[in-house]
Order: C-alpha cells, then structure tokens, then sequence
C-alpha cells in the first residue's frame, strides 16, 4: 500500500501537471482573451463577444447599432462612406477612448456600433484595458477585465454623446424624473449576462447569477413601455371633433438628425381615416416633449358623432411603407 | 583966415545933395508941367516931362529909403537922425526967435535969441521940407494909382507952391543972402567959419547972448526980387498979355479946370460939357466913371444893357478905350476902320458885306451935319435898306429867311427844311426848285407825279434851280401831297398817303407801308415773301397801285382751294399757317391738344404711311385725315389673337415700347401672376412659349405647372431615370420655394445650403456642400466615361441620355441622380478594337 501510494501521488502529481498543462494548453488555445480587450489595427469584433454573451450578442445583431455602417441607407447616405463626417458615430472608436466620439474607426468598420464602441475602456498608465459595464462581474471568472460604471452606463448622456439632437431634446424635456434612453430603448430583463456556447466559455461563465439587466435592441419604435408615448384626448367641440394628441415621451416625435425620420400619424374613427398627418423630425415639424397636437376633424357623417377614434402611430420609410408603432383608442364624449 | 568948426556930417551933406538935387529937377519939371498946362500947352512934351517928372520922383524916393537903411545900420549915418532929433527939439526961446525973424528984416539988429546948430527957421525949414516931401509923395502915388481922380493933383499942384516958396527961399539964404551965404561951404566941406557959427549958431559955442548979428540982407532981398519981378515981366511978355489974360478968363470961367487940364476935349465933348467943368466927368477922388460917358452916350448905354453890337460885349470902363483931353480933333474911338473885326460888333461881316466900305452901311442922313457914319446903334436886319425884295411878296420881306450874305443869290443859305413849312425828304430834296415852285402845282404833263426834275436841268446848277426870281411862287403852296401828285389809288385808301408813303420814293420798296402793321392782314411765312401783285392782282396793262388794296378777304379759301374735299370742320389754321403749308412744315396736327398724338416710333413715320392718298401718287392732302381712328386695332393687327385683353394695347404697347424689353407690361402690375425674384431672369417665352404657341393666360401659377418634370422626378420612377428610382424624401414633403427662395434672383449654392440647414440643422450644410462636391465628382467621371465610346453609337447616346437626366436631377432626387451616375460608371466600356 504504501508503494502504490508513493506511485499514485507521484502520477497524481503527474495527471495533476498534465492537467495543468493541458489546462494551460486549452486555456491558450482558445486563444486567449487579450484579444477581447486589445485595440490596434482590429477590434475584438462581436462575434468574439458574442462567444459569451450569446443573448446580448443576437439582440445586438438585430438593433440598428449592428446595421449603422452596414445599411444601405447609410452607405447611401454617407454617399459610399465618403463623407467622413458621418462615420465616426456610425464606425465609432472605443467610446471611452481618447479620440471617441470624433473619429472613425481605423478597421472592421462593418460591426457599425459594436460591442466595444460602448464597453471597451482602453488600457492606461494605470490599469489594463476592461470592459465596462453597469454591473459587477456575475461570474466567477471573467475573461477580461471588467470595469464597473454604473453612473455612465444608467446616463442618458452616455448615448448623447453620438445621438446628440436627441440627448438635446431630452435635456431640455420639462419632468424632472424623466427617464433615461436606456430605460426605454434597453428594456430591463432578468437573465444571466452570459450564455455560454462551447466547453470553455462555460466553464468559465458557469454559477452566474442572473441580474436585471438591460437587453441591447436598441429599438427606435420600442413598444414595450412603461405608459403610451402619447396621450389623447377629444371631445365634441361645436360641430367637429377636437382631437388633442400629446407627446410623453422626453424626446420629440419623430427624432433624430439624420435619415429619414418621418412619423405618420393616422386617425380613424370606426368608419375609415379621418385625418393623416406627417411629422418629420427635419423641418420643425416634429411634435416636441410635451408638445400638442390639435385636430378639428370633420365628422364623416354630419349627423353622428363617432364613439371613438383610433390614433395610429407609424414610422415611416423612405418607399412609402409605414412600420406601425402605436395603436391608440380614445373615446369621444 | 578964421578956424572951421565942424557944422555937417559927411552923411548929411551927401543926404542933403542926394535929395537936394531930385527936388529941384522935381520942383523944375513939376513946375514947367503946372505953367504949360495954365498956358494951354498941351503936347507930347507934357507926357515927357511928367515921366521925368516920376523918375525923379522915384529917385527921390530911392535916396530917402536909402538913407533909412543906411542910418539904420551904418553908424556914420546915424547924424541924420540926431539932425532929426535936433530939429524936433524945441525951445520957448525958438518959438520967440521965430516970432521976432520977420521983426528982424526990418530991423537987422534985432537981439534974437541965441540958436543951437539949427536955428529955429532951418528947423521949420527941414520939418516943412520933410512934410512937404511926404505929402508930395503921397499925393503923387495917389494921382498914379487913381488916374484922373481929381483931388491928389490939386493938392500936389498946392504942395508945389508951398514947396517952391520954401526953396526959393532956400536958395535965395543959401546963394544970395550974403550973411548965411557964408555957410555954403558947410554943405560942401562940412565945416563953417567959427565966427559965422558964434554968429548965428551961438549956442553950439557956448554963446548964451542974445544975436544981434544981421540974418538977412535987405538989399540982397530987395534985388532978388526986382529980378524976380523981371523975370515975370519977361515971362508975360513972352507969352503975351492978350493970351495970358484969355488965359486967365478961361480958367476962371472953367472954375479953374482949364488950368487943371492935360489937354483940350474932343471937340463934341467940349461941347457937351460945357459949363460942367472937370467935374462933368471926373471926380475929385475916384477915376472917371464909365456912368459919366452913359449918361449922355444914351445909345451906347442900350446897347451894351441889351448885349447888341460892339460895346454890347465889352465890359469894364469906357475909360479903358476910350481917352480924352487928346485935342480938339482928336477922334476918341480906337476905330481903325481897316482893321476892324467886324465879328466883335456882333455881326459877321460875311460874304460881299466883307468887302463894302463902311460908310456903305454905315451912312445916316440926319443929323446937322448931313450924312454922317454912325456905327453905333446901327442894326442889322435890315436888308431892304440896302436892297430891294424881288420876290413881289411882302412874306419874302424877312430876307434872312433864305438868304444871308454869302448865300445871296444862287447857293441861298435857305435850307429847305428848316425855313420853311415844308420840309423835303427822300426825293423831294432832289427836285429842282422849279418842279415846284415855278407853277405852284405839278405839270399835268407827267402823269401827275411829278418824280424827275425837268428834262435838261441838272438840280446842282444854280441857274436852272433858281429860274426866274420873278416867276417863283415861294409861298403859299399848299403842302399835301394831292397838290402836286395824283391819287392813283382813286380815293379807294383815303386822303392821307402818309400813311404809307414817304418821299423816299413812290415804288414798293420805300413804302412805308408795312403790311404786317399798317393792314389786317399779316404777312408771315410763305406769304411774307410773295410780290404783292400775286395777291393784289392789278387789271392787265395797270400798275399794282390801281389794284384792289382793300377789301381782300383774309379766308384761306378765298384764295387757295381745299385739296381735303371737306374732310375737316375746322379751318385751315387748325393745322396750316404761312409757315407750313406742305409736307411736314404742318402746324403739327399731332402735336399737343391733338387726337391722335404720335410719340415713339408713330412720330418716325411719313404721314401717308397711315394717310394713305387715295391713288398710287395723288398728292397727301388727298388722303383721308380725320376719321381714321385711334385704336391700335385700326391699324395694327393682334398678335395675340385676342390671348390679351384687346381694349388695352396700351398696357403693355406704346408707341415707344412696341416689343421685347421695351414693353410696359408689368408681370406683377398686370397679370395675376407675380414673378419673384427667382423667375426676374427668366424671358417670357421660358413660360410663356414663344411663336406660334405662345399663351399668355391659363398657365398653371404653381412651381409644377411649369416645372413639373422636377416635380416627376422627385416623385421617383421613370421621371427620374428608371422606374426603380425612389422618391425623394421631400418630395410631396417640402415646397419648392423652401429650397428655391423666390425673394433672391440668383440661386446660390450657400443658398440651398443654408435651406438644408434651415431644416435638418447646421450639420447639413457641410453635408449639401460634400454632396455637391460628390456629384460634380461623378459627373466627371462619367463625362470622361462617356468618352471612351465613340461618337455615335447608340450606347454612347444611351450614357449620355442617363448623363443629362442625372445632371437635371441632383438634389431634385439625390438617390436617382446618384443612381445614373452610378449606372454610367458602372456601365462597360466599349468592346476593344
């Protein structure tokens, strides 16, 4: 007995090395994670975050941050990339880096806002590069760094630094607890931060917690709020119906600088439309934080007053499609 | 030889002799001047003893200032005045010496008192002597200075008797008397006897006794005057006792002016005086006045109160002229016939009056002495007393009239014009004096104007001019003109032909008449320099002054036919006057106050351009002229086709603005359309069409009616390029005129930029801005694209198709214009050779 124990924590320590090393060997073949954080000719690219943070990676893939560079209305409109002005919100560097928000990205311009646009903290004098966030690490591991910034990242100001008119709009809107971009257009969801997809990846994401956090859609037409965008009223007013639209939301309806943000807004009673109005966030016409709309509308039929009236709420696009956003009913007294 | 004792200065003596001397040549001259005046012995040795007489006078006067000089300032001569001095000096004891001294002729041993170096007679002697001198002086230069003042002679001829007793007296002492002859010698040498001087001088040797030695020798006295007496008896004698006393009783009974006068009167003033005396003419102190002469020279006073003739002009003293006491014979009148300037008797002697004697003129037949010459008084004018009126009119009686000396016959100094009635102007004055005056009327002869002088006589000869003194008629004919001259006119214009005609002539270039004045009608123009015969016509074969003067109308028709048939109302002078009768001379018809008034391109054109004569070259005022009508219509076709308004040409067409960018046409005045700024440039037919198609109304006002291919094309499909092509975002969405601002007339590229902006923000103004740069870019590359294909090869149409319509796309459809731009890059090149 005593040999074989000899031998057996001889091999222990052998299987042990061997383990190690093998370790060592599957941890370096994954590549290692420096790449998640290293910033030079190339970025770590989503798809490399997207090894762990599986969920965030596909609702990312479909927000309009993915298709910011990759469109064909911005490549369009940037006029085939060329005009510079527009590339360094659309191909962002590292948002935190020295030169973000006024330059481009040198390479891997396609990601468009990537992942690193927002959470990549580059290295220092100090510290090493990190990915920052809101929240604490949830796992046990992290492969990189992780910096914790919940006050940036919970800022409305942090996404005003590329939609600058629309972070404008929402500074200057009246209530005092408005909420912040993000509490709208990255609705809250409890889940895990990671999902891991191979061997490695889980065993490094493995006992995470799951926290409330936020889900990375990014949508411009978020439909998942708290309370409607707009309010209505109406009520009978002489011989037509007064219609009051009000806007709720801290921002102007439509928003946005550039492309084409146009908002149609339709109004049926139970018979048919009876009033359709454009707002484009170009021109002035857009409905403000807080602002009004009125409508006399005419009734359809002199003699009857409609018992409600539909408020359709629509993006429109350039080809004349409209993508519906909001359906509102209201009564009319 | 007893001793000298020194009695006279050197000065005195040469003094006394100084003066001594020019006295008795003086009392010598004076006195021959008293006794030939008293003896009636007037002649020219009177003036030359009087002129010595006055030198020695003046030599006298010459010593006594001389010795004041010289006693004054030299000291050898100051005895004279202790001479003086002594002589003023006067004692009681002198006054009894002087008392005693007649006493003392009587009785030579008279005891007299003693005297000093003069005794008191010497004494009186000089002082007397003294006065004497004054006075003679004084009166002397009295008598010089007022010649023929009475009173300075008289007493001068008084002094003189004083003065020549006291020299007598004198000389007999100093020459004669033997007593003081002794003292002689004191006045040549200076120095006297010592026992003379004890004498008779006691004092100035310290004799205070009485003198008792003898003054005067009676017998001495007694012979001097026996001689005297003598002398006088030889004097009378010589003269004679019969003259002297016809002297005497002359003088007396002249009151002692024939002693007082230098020489006898002119014969008819020593009648005239008479028993007047020097003091008919003189006056004892003033000159003899020329009111002396006047008041008998009644004549010659007139004349010169009336300014007439010779003393008419002369003024001052007769005097002057005029001098008496001459002689009996003497003629007093400076008159020397021969020389006499005729011309200072106011009257010019001209002419044969030159060369008459003057007693021809001057002769008078009356008098005592029968015909006498009397210049005085004399008048001229009167010609008939030397010459007879041959004219047989007692008007001619006034001879000077016509004639004067030297224009007396022939030449007369008769001057028409100024002496008599009728003055002879222009032709008259060329006339012979005959043509008128030899009948009194005109010769019937010459067809009653009497215009040339009778044939063969020439108006410069005297003899034919003056004819027959006998036969001229100078008076009384009658100055009108229809006495000599018949009225061709046949009283048609009245009795006065000077209202037209003057003597310069009768023909129509000296008329007076001017018609424009003197007629009713006036003569401007075209009529202005017509012959009077055109319109006073004379009867064939008769002068234009037979003609109808009078009465002619003043109608223009009455002597010009209407060649306008009726066609106006108004008179000729509406539009003609006798300025401008033909062609454009018109008194403008169009001009203001006109119907029809012709500005701009209407004033450039011939009349008969719109006044069509009626044939082809009938004369213009054939042509119709009223009525024509004013509308535009009524001689301009309508272009528009009545697309305008067609009652107002004249808003856009005026005569001076017929077309084009003269035209009056206001887009935003006149039409309903107001052209921005943005459209200022454009012409009309870039809206309007041009030509055949033009239309002026009924265009569509909004931006797509006329640029609905930008409108199509924003909106997308074929319009802009393919039918893929998108709409562009503003179409339906953005106005036109919020990139295209209608206020600015240039479309600028910081306009449209700042329209992006206006709207998206400040961002897309650099965006605009890239985006222009990114299109010319294309359109660059594919014009160079372009090229590659050869020229007509329907690819190459087909690129350039797609190249012209992105170029008139751009910002209309950005995507679109981008798209062709593309598809020609895109496009391959042409196959290789």
């Amino acid at each position: 007995m005593r040999t074989c124990w000899r031998a057996s924590e001889a091999t222990a320590w052998f299987l042990a090395a061997l383990a190690g090393a093998g370790l060592a060997l599957a941890l370096s073949s994954c590549g290692g994670f420096d790449h998640l954080t290293r910033v030079q000719s190339s970025i770590p690219l989503s798809k490399d975050c997207a090894a762990c943070h599986v969920d965030i990676a596909r609702e990312w893939t479909a927000s309009p941050h993915a298709a910011a560079w990759s469109s064909a209305d911005f490549r369009a409109a940037s006029n085939g990339y060329r005009f510079s002005a527009c590339l360094p919100c659309h191909a962002p560097e590292p948002a935190w880096s020295s030169r973000a928000p006024s330059v481009a990205r040198a390479g891997d311009r396609q990601e468009g806002v990537t992942c690193v646009s927002c959470h990549l903290e580059p290295a220092t004098a100090e510290s090493p590069a990190a990915m920052a966030g809101p929240l604490p690490p949830t796992g046990m591991v992290s492969p990189h760094p992780v910096t914790v910034r919940p006050e940036r990242y919970r800022d409305a100001a942090f996404c005003g630094r590329c939609h600058e008119g629309t972070y404008r709009q929402w500074r200057q809107a009246a209530p005092a607890d408005k909420p912040p971009c993000q509490q709208c257009h990255m609705p809250a969801i409890r889940r895990k931060m990671t999902q891991a997809t191979g061997g490695i990846s889980g065993l490094l994401v493995a006992m995470e917690k799951a926290e409330v956090e936020r889900r990375h859609t990014f949508d411009p037409l978020p439909r998942s709020l708290e309370a409607p965008p707009v309010t209505l009223s109406a009520r009978r007013r002489d011989e037509q119906i007064e219609l009051v639209l009000r806007n709720r939301l801290p921002h102007a309806i439509p928003t946005g600088e550039f492309g084409f943000r146009v908002c149609v807004i339709r109004v049926e009673d139970e018979s048919g439309p009876l009033a359709r109005q454009e707002l484009s966030a170009h021109g002035g016409t857009a409905l403000p934080a807080g602002g009004e709309l009125r409508w006399r509308l005419n009734r359809r039929d002199p003699g009857a007053w409609p018992r409600r009236l539909r408020v359709r709420l629509a993006k429109l696009h350039p080809d004349g499609r409209a993508s519906e956003w909001f359906v509102l009913e209201v009564p009319v007294p | 030889m007893s001793a000298k004792v020194r009695r006279f200065q050197g000065a005195e003596i040469v003094f006394h002799w100084a003066q001594a001397l020019p006295i008795l040549a003086l009392l010598v001259t004076g006195g021959m001047l008293l006794v030939r005046r008293a003896l009636g012995l007037h002649g020219p040795a009177q003036a030359a003893l009087a002129w010595w007489h006055k030198a020695f006078a003046g030599g006298l006067g010459l010593v006594a200032c001389l010795a004041l000089t010289l006693s004054l300032a030299a000291d050898n001569w100051r005895p004279l005045w202790r001479t003086l001095g002594e002589c003023l000096r006067w004692r009681p004891a002198d006054f009894v010496w002087l008392l005693k001294a007649p006493v003392k002729l009587i009785w030579p041993r008279l005891p007299m008192p003693p005297a000093g170096r003069f005794n008191p007679g010497q004494k009186l002697n000089l002082l007397l002597q003294a006065l004497l001198l004054i006075g003679f002086l004084v009166t002397g230069v009295w008598m010089m200075a007022v010649r023929g003042a009475l009173l300075p002679w008289i007493l001068h001829a008084g002094l003189f008797a004083a003065a020549c007793l006291l020299v007598l007296v004198h000389l007999f002492l100093a020459l004669v008397n033997p007593f003081t002859r002794r003292a002689l010698p004191a006045m040549l040498t200076g120095q006297v006897s010592q026992e003379y001087a004890a004498d008779h001088h006691g004092l100035t040797q310290g004799k205070t006794q009485p003198d008792r030695s003898p003054m005067v020798s009676r017998l001495a006295l007694a012979a001097t005057l026996a001689a005297a007496g003598g002398l006088a008896a030889w004097g009378v004698h010589a003269v004679g006792t019969g003259e002297l006393r016809h002297r005497l009783s002359r003088i007396v009974a002249g009151g002692g002016s024939d002693l007082l006068t230098p020489g006898p009167l002119c014969a008819s003033h020593e009648q005239a005086v008479g028993e007047g005396g020097c003091l008919a003419c003189h006056s004892l102190t003033q000159r003899p006045s020329s009111a002396s002469c006047l008041a008998c020279h009644q004549e010659i006073s007139l004349a010169m109160r009336e300014r007439r003739g010779y003393h008419g002009r002369l003024e001052g003293e007769c005097r002057t002229c005029h001098g008496d006491h001459r002689g009996r014979e003497a003629d007093i009148r400076p008159l020397d016939e021969r020389t006499f300037n005729h011309a200072l008797a106011r009257f010019d002697l001209d002419g044969p009056h030159r060369r008459l004697d003057c007693r021809q003129c001057h002769l008078r037949q009356d008098g005592p002495a029968g015909a006498k010459t009397r210049y005085i008084g004399t008048r001229y004018g009167a010609c008939r007393q030397c010459h007879a009126n041959p004219h047989g009119d007692a008007r001619a009686d006034d001879c000077l009239r016509c004639h004067t000396p030297s224009a007396w016959k022939g030449r007369l100094a008769f001057d028409h014009d100024r002496d008599s009635r009728f003055r002879l102007d222009g032709r008259h004055a060329d006339l012979a004096c005959r043509a008128c005056h030899a009948t009194g009327r005109a010769s019937a002869a010459t067809g009653g104007l009497t215009t040339a002088p009778p044939r063969g006589s020439s108006s410069s000869d005297p003899a034919t001019r003056a004819g027959s003194l006998a036969e001229f008629r100078l008076f009384g004919l009658a100055a009108t003109c229809a006495d000599c001259h018949q009225d061709p006119h046949a009283g048609k214009l009245g009795a006065d032909c000077r209202t037209c005609h003057s003597e310069a002539g009768w023909k129509q270039r000296e008329l007076k008449f001017v018609h424009n004045r003197d007629s009713g009608f006036v003569l401007w123009g075209a009529h202005a320099t017509l012959a009077c015969e055109k319109c006073h016509r004379p009867a064939p074969g008769r002068t234009l002054a037979g003609a109808t003067l009078r009465g002619l109308g003043r109608r223009c028709d009455q002597c010009h036919k209407d060649p306008h048939a009726g066609q106006f109302k108004t008179t000729c002078d509406g539009c003609h006057n006798q300025d401008a009768w033909k062609g454009r001379l018109l008194v403008d018809p169009h001009g203001a106050g006109a119907t029809f008034r012709l500005a701009g391109k209407h004033a450039a054109l011939q009349c008969r351009q719109c006044h069509v004569p009626a044939a082809e070259g009938a004369p213009l005022a054939s042509a119709r002229f009223a009525d024509l009508g004013g509308r535009c219509q009524d001689c301009h076709e309508d272009p528009h086709r009545g697309g305008m308004s067609s009652s107002a040409c004249q808003t856009c067409h005026r005569e001076t603005t017929w077309k084009g960018k003269d035209l009056l046409f206001a887009h935003d005045r006149h039409s309903q359309f107001r052209i921005d700024p943005l459209h200022r440039g454009v012409s009309c037919d870039g809206c309007h069409s041009s030509g055949e198609s033009a239309t002026y109304r009924g265009l569509d006002e909004t931006c797509e009616g006329c640029h609905s291919d930008v409108v199509a094309a924003m909106a997308g499909g074929a319009a802009a390029g393919s039918d893929r092509a998108r709409p562009d975002p503003h179409s339906g969405r953005v106005r036109c005129v919020q990139c295209h601002e209608p206020s600015k007339t240039g479309q600028a590229q910081a306009d449209f930029a700042r329209a992006c902006a206006s709207c998206h923000g400040a961002r897309y103004e650099r965006l605009f801005f890239d985006w222009c740069v990114s299109l010319a870019e294309r359109r660059a590359q594919a014009t160079a694209k372009l090229a590659q294909w050869p020229a007509d090869s329907p690819a190459r149409k087909e690129l350039q198709q797609k190249l012209r319509q992105a170029a008139r796309l751009h910002f209309h459809n950005l995507r679109a214009a981008v798209g062709l731009y593309d598809e020609v890059q895109a496009a391959g090149g042409p196959a290789p050779r």
